[in-house]
């Protein structure tokens, strides 16, 4: 009796122990996601990707008013100017994953926007616009 | 005596079933590779005086006046640049690593700046110096056309063996003690030598990811140079020269160097 006893609590152990097992997924975006119902052929700055920073970045308080964090204003009147500012390194269209906009929006350590990742299609949208020369469309 | 026997066929089954699953645990990403997976890490450096970024030349922007709660001084800035070298990462262990033979010019116009592949992981802070080590320095070698340490406006004289200016900081400033603005004087910070060779640090928590690159956010404050500085005395604000740099002046200033560089965020 006593010698179950031990071996059922060795069992009930080892399961705690695997229910404490964790997979990291890692923070990659997946390119080959199927994002064809949410990305047109043809990227519009002001269709599609202005409407992500005034829903998630331009937001009072962060990247709008008169001292924006980061001096990046990305309120419509001023976010391609602001992101285009020769210089800045915000936008890269020869290597969009080495642009300072692509990396914040994947980064693990100071992820943008602040209240919670973008999805996959999202920023892959964005990628798709600068791979398209980031054009003022 | 079967019982005991079969309970124990049952537990050892059990047993191999659980040791199974636990084997069969997915491993962190970061550990698949035998070697150390790497990212890219990048400084993004805005140039500032106190709030303002400074984005043309010559333009008037206002600074604090140490003392006051509402004064404001005026200062315009003609030239801003730094070396950076010696850089180190500081990870979230308090180990370091080391960046071997980065030194980056950091100019007005230009942001980013590869530091390079650095391992992956979590780091906590970069410590880094302003300006250059003495071989460095006077290094006698041909520099190639792109070297960073082939910029005349950073030299003293005509030459780079005469070695170089780790900032380059001039403008004109207000100099009235009461900052009212009516004389723009002048200013020029041109601080070399060894005696200037200042370390920085910076915390920052930041995550280098495999194969994906990583900016380390900082802002470079050039009008903390005038912390302590008397303004309307000439010899003070003005330090140009080899001679200039190892003056007690220039070291007053230097020793604002550290706290020209904070965090972005």
């Amino acid at each position: 009796m006593k010698a179950s006893f031990v071996k059922y609590i060795f069992l009930v152990n080892i399961i705690i122990i695997s229910y404490s097992c964790v997979y990291h997924k890692g923070d990659q975006v997946n390119p080959e996601k199927d994002c064809a119902n949410s990305i047109p052929d043809t990227v519009s700055f002001s269709r599609n990707v202005l409407p992500v920073f005034n829903t998630y970045c331009s937001t009072s308080g962060c990247h709008s008013g008169s001292s924006p964090s980061g001096n990046l204003n990305l309120e419509s009147s001023q976010a391609y100017a602001q992101l285009m500012k020769r210089g800045s390194g915000y936008i890269d269209t020869s290597n969009p994953n080495n642009s300072v906009l692509y990396s914040s929006l994947i980064s693990q350590s100071n992820p943008m926007p602040l209240n919670g990742r973008l999805d996959d299609c999202t920023i892959n949208l964005i990628v798709k616009w600068m791979n398209q020369g980031a054009k003022n469309n | 005596m079967k019982n005991l026997f079969k309970e124990n066929i049952a537990f050892s089954v059990l047993t191999i079933c659980t040791v199974l699953y636990l084997s069969s645990c997915g491993k962190k990403s970061d550990d698949a590779s035998p070697s150390t997976p790497t990212g890219t890490l990048q400084f993004h450096l805005h140039t500032n005086v106190d709030t303002n970024e400074v984005g043309d030349f010559n333009t008037v922007y206002s600074i604090p006046v140490p003392g006051s709660a509402t004064a404001r001084r005026n200062i315009s800035v003609s030239a801003a640049e730094l070396y950076i070298s010696n850089i180190q990462l500081v990870r979230s262990d308090g180990s370091l690593y080391n960046v071997s033979n980065e030194i980056v010019l950091k100019v007005q116009p230009i942001e980013p700046y590869t530091i390079g592949n650095v391992p992956a992981g979590n780091y906590k802070s970069v410590r880094f110096y302003v300006g250059l080590d003495p071989t460095t320095d006077k290094r006698v070698l041909v520099l190639p056309a792109d070297s960073v340490l082939n910029h005349s406006e950073m030299w003293f004289g005509s030459a780079a063996t005469n070695g170089h200016l780790f900032i380059n900081f001039q403008g004109s400033i207000d100099t009235t003690t009461v900052a009212s603005g009516s004389s723009m004087t002048p200013f020029s910070f041109k601080l070399g030598t060894n005696k200037n060779y200042q370390p920085v640090i910076v915390t920052q928590s930041f995550t280098v990811s495999p194969n994906q690159t990583q900016f380390v956010h900082m802002i470079v404050d050039y009008s903390k140079l005038f912390t302590s500085v008397t303004l309307n005395n000439a010899n003070n604000i003005n330090i140009s020269s080899h001679t200039d740099s190892t003056s007690n002046n220039a070291i007053q200033i230097s020793n604002n160097i550290s706290s020209m560089f904070r965090n972005e965020y």
